[in-house]
């Protein structure tokens, strides 16, 4: 009997595997932005974000914008971030011809707050979440950032929260 | 024997998904919910007696029980279906506080 419940398990977790991208019974959303605060501080970069995805045929890029939240579509899509300074786009003749897949080969991709939608149980009343992140500066030849603000919203009335981070080198 | 193969293939067959990270759930407390977490529940209720095991943080569901719906849970969270549990009804933590951006400069393209 402990056996077929144990096997329950694997086909229930592996039927909800499959079915991932349904909204879970007794769930909502919980919209989420990404948001970089100061970019304008630092007019010799330009953050790129460099997208791939099952729904995309080779890459999307998006160019980040102070205080525009960074949304990376599809929630399987994949978010890479580059640092690129403006010599490197003028010689280029923009961002657009920039080799990212030799980015990719020889750069180890770098993960930010997963810039997507989630689900939450309804029994938890959040439904929004906004995280800003800070650029520090530059350390070791890498731009920094950190997570300096998180705003969180709920659907139960009661008061939005907000979260402050600072970040000690 | 049986159950540990069966076991092991629950191992397998979730070996992909996302993480995020609570104290609940966290029932072999090593600071992280995988897998694993789930595998010991699943052990602890077939009466295998796994080790370490935080029966406190078992009872994701809240129900007063340790049973194999909280080891269900575990690995529904592991995988992604589920960000919080109904025992904690925190709201979800932060990854990547800190993130290093490479910087892209013509001496990448130089080699």
């Amino acid at each position: 009997m402990k056996n077929i419940i144990i096997i329950g398990i694997l086909l229930t977790v592996w039927i909800g595997i499959c079915c991932a991208d349904v909204i879970p019974e007794g769930h909502h959303i919980v919209s989420r932005g990404v948001i970089i605060a100061n970019c304008n501080d630092y007019p010799d970069y330009t953050l790129v974000g460099y997208i791939t995805g099952p729904m995309i045929d080779d890459y999307e890029l998006l160019v980040v914008k102070q205080d525009v939240a960074i949304n990376k579509g599809y929630k399987f899509n994949t978010f890479r971030l580059y640092a690129i300074r403006q010599e490197v786009i003028q010689a280029m003749g923009g961002v657009e011809y920039i080799d990212y897949s030799y980015l990719i080969d020889i750069i180890p991709p770098v993960s930010i707050i997963n810039p997507a939608a989630f689900t939450i149980e309804d029994a938890n009343p959040l439904s929004s979440e906004t995280i800003i992140y800070t650029i520090y500066g530059i350390e070791n030849g890498k731009l920094v950032l950190y997570i300096s603000e998180r705003r969180l919203g709920f659907n139960d009335g009661s008061s939005p929260v907000i979260e402050y981070y600072t970040y000690t080198p | 024997m049986d159950k540990n193969l069966i076991l092991l293939l629950l191992v397998f067959c979730l070996c992909a998904g996302n993480l995020a990270a609570q104290v609940t759930g966290d029932v072999n407390v090593d600071n992280d919910i995988n897998i694993i977490d789930a595998l010991m529940t699943a052990q602890f209720y077939v009466g295998l007696g796994p080790s370490p095991f935080d029966q406190s943080v078992a009872d994701v569901d809240a129900d007063n029980d340790v049973d194999i719906i909280d080891a269900l849970m575990i690995a529904q969270f592991y995988v992604g279906l589920i960000s919080s549990f109904p025992a904690s009804k925190v709201i979800p933590p932060l990854d990547y506080k800190v993130v290093r951006v490479p910087v892209i400069d013509l001496s990448v393209f130089e080699n």
